[in-house]
């Protein structure tokens, strides 16, 4: 007779367990082979990279993690105005090495070098830090991401970075500016992220419209700095603007992560107020891009398309993505349109006439302002001198001397970024001086009736 | 034939900017709007407080979008939806009342 191995009941609790404990450890090797963005943490599902860093990397090289440290030198120029290949090209690197992010326990920033900067840049910027430093905290790690750096050289660089940059962003509140410079400063920064909650509505809705009100007043401080008010015009035009811009970030882009950012520095002899308006998600082309061919919308622009490759228009420095960006931003074009009832496409005109009463005030250096919109690979910089001339009401803006959407738009207003380098969403970045239109003198009297 | 009045109050949703395309619409659905404009019986009070900055096209046409372009005519909108804001707000919506009316198409016939 074979004899049977027969176990105690202590024995068989251990083999018992150690069975549950091996069955547990094959489950976990399944679940990071087949579901390996999802982690479980307190039962609830967090994504084990951030949305923001996948999209931004985009197959980008990463600049190297040494000993569990990215050190990264911040260029002399980070500007999305100036060199928007340069800067959307550093970022798209920092998020490349974000995506390990187990390996990274530190994070360098040499700003030193950094002379020439913008809001939007050094925003995104402090964008993929701050998603890196939320995810490390949210998986309970032990030990917090450590974030050192190197202030600017430049003394009023260093206030921005003090003011609404990195230092702000991790909250270090012993390099905060002093209260004597923070008195000169007028700092606006809210951001929308709805990625790690459930969508809701009403609190979207009430989030957005509660940021416009209070960016108004912000934008009102900065014009008390010079004794200057927004007219109701000014409210009016400003409020419509940012409705609009903010509510095609989440119409649009199909994930809603928006950030509304505003900064004036009075401390400078010709203080220029800078607005940043951003969001991720699917660039303004790819809205139309992956619309089907007998989409309202498509046919509707289709003649525009066929005239340009009839006309053999596209080059390496025009292609089909820059024309359905150039496209997207006519009046009463929206990919939300299915038929000429529907009412859609009139936001970024609302834009446009905003930014052509500041132009038509005369109360500013022209040459000193610039607008630019970026969207996936597609750079639009908004010359005030063109956009004067186009009439009102503003229907068609084609960036041509023609404003023909026949005609190939100037290279001076649109262009193609770097190869290989996209911003997977969009990007408004405004810079002006801060004597501006729209205003009412210390007797509440309005300005040219704008 | 006595006609009846309901009002619409924008107070009741937040403020004073009023955007969004799907906040208008919601707004619409809920006041069962569709079915308002087929009722000749019902004249609409729309008030805008006058503490309002904007009313953006996307909210204002996601609200009445379909009614404006049920009436076909801004004088037949407006004499179902009597709307009570400031004038600059009133340029606003005169102009996307306008914009809804307007010929869609993107090249000339």
């Amino acid at each position: 007779m074979k004899k049977v191995f027969q176990l105690d009941k202590k024995s068989n609790k251990r083999f018992a367990q150690q069975k549950h404990y091996h069955e547990q450890k094959r489950y976990a090797r399944w679940r990071r082979k087949f579901r390996p963005s999802i982690h479980m943490i307190n039962n609830k599902h967090v994504p084990t990279i951030s949305p923001i860093i996948k999209i931004l990397a985009n197959n980008t090289k990463p600049f190297d993690i040494k000993k569990n440290k990215i050190t990264i030198t911040i260029p002399t120029s980070f500007s999305i105005l100036d060199n928007p290949s340069q800067a959307i090209s550093f970022v798209q690197r920092l998020a490349a090495s974000c995506l390990d992010e187990k390996n990274i326990k530190e994070i360098y920033i040499d700003h030193s070098k950094l002379v020439t900067f913008d809001l939007s840049a050094n925003a995104i910027l402090d964008t993929v830090i701050t998603e890196l430093k939320s995810l490390k905290k949210r998986r309970n790690r032990r030990k917090a991401l450590i974030c050192r750096g190197k202030f600017p050289k430049n003394e009023n660089v260093e206030r921005f970075i003090k003011a609404i940059g990195i230092i702000k962003h991790l909250d270090i509140s012993k390099h905060a500016p002093k209260r004597e410079e923070a008195d000169k400063l007028e700092v606006f920064d809210e951001r929308l992220s709805m990625l790690h909650s459930p969508e809701n509505i009403a609190a979207k809705s009430s989030k957005r419209d509660r940021t416009i009100a209070s960016f108004i007043e912000h934008t009102n401080k900065c014009l008390a700095k010079v004794n200057k008010q927004l007219t109701l015009t000014g409210k009016r035009n400003l409020s419509t603007y940012l409705g609009e811009v903010l509510g095609n970030a989440e119409e649009h882009a199909g994930m809603i992560d928006w950030t509304l950012q505003g900064y004036l520095d009075t401390h400078l002899d010709e203080p220029i107020y800078e607005i940043s308006i951003f969001n991720f998600g699917k660039s303004i082309s790819k809205t139309l891009e992956e619309l089907d061919s007998n989409h309202y919308t498509k046919i509707q622009i289709k003649e525009y398309i066929e005239a340009h490759k009839k006309k053999k228009l596209f080059s390496d420095a025009w292609n089909l993505e820059n024309l359905y960006t150039v496209v997207a931003l006519q009046r009463n074009v929206s990919s939300k349109n299915t038929s000429e009832l529907t009412t859609r496409g009139q936001g970024t005109m609302e834009l446009l006439k905003f930014f052509q009463s500041i132009y038509s005030s005369n109360l500013f250096e022209n040459h000193k302002t610039n607008m630019a919109i970026i969207s996936g690979g597609t750079y639009i910089n908004f010359d005030f001198s063109h956009v004067s001339k186009l009439g009102n009401p503003l229907n068609t803006i084609a960036f041509n001397e023609q404003n023909d959407l026949y005609c190939r738009p100037d290279e001076k207003y649109v262009k193609n970024l770097k190869e290989g380098v996209s911003f997977p969403g969009t990007i408004i970045a405004l810079r002006f001086p801060l004597i501006t239109s729209q205003l009412v003198d210390e007797n509440g009297n309005e300005n040219n009736g704008n | 034939m006595a006609m009846k009045t309901m009002e619409i109050n924008f107070n009741d949703f937040g403020g004073p900017v009023y955007s969004g395309r799907p906040s208008g619409e919601s707004i619409r659905e809920s006041k069962n709007l569709d079915l308002i404009d087929k009722d000749n019986e019902v004249i609409v009070d729309v008030k805008i407080p006058d503490n309002a900055f904007a009313v953006t096209s996307s909210f204002f046409l996601g609200l009445f979008g379909p009614s404006i372009m049920h009436f076909k005519t801004k004088e037949a909108f407006l004499a179902k939806y009597q709307i009570h804001a400031r004038d600059i707000i009133m340029e606003s919506l005169n102009e996307y009342i306008g914009f809804a009316l307007a010929n869609k198409q993107l090249f000339p016939v």
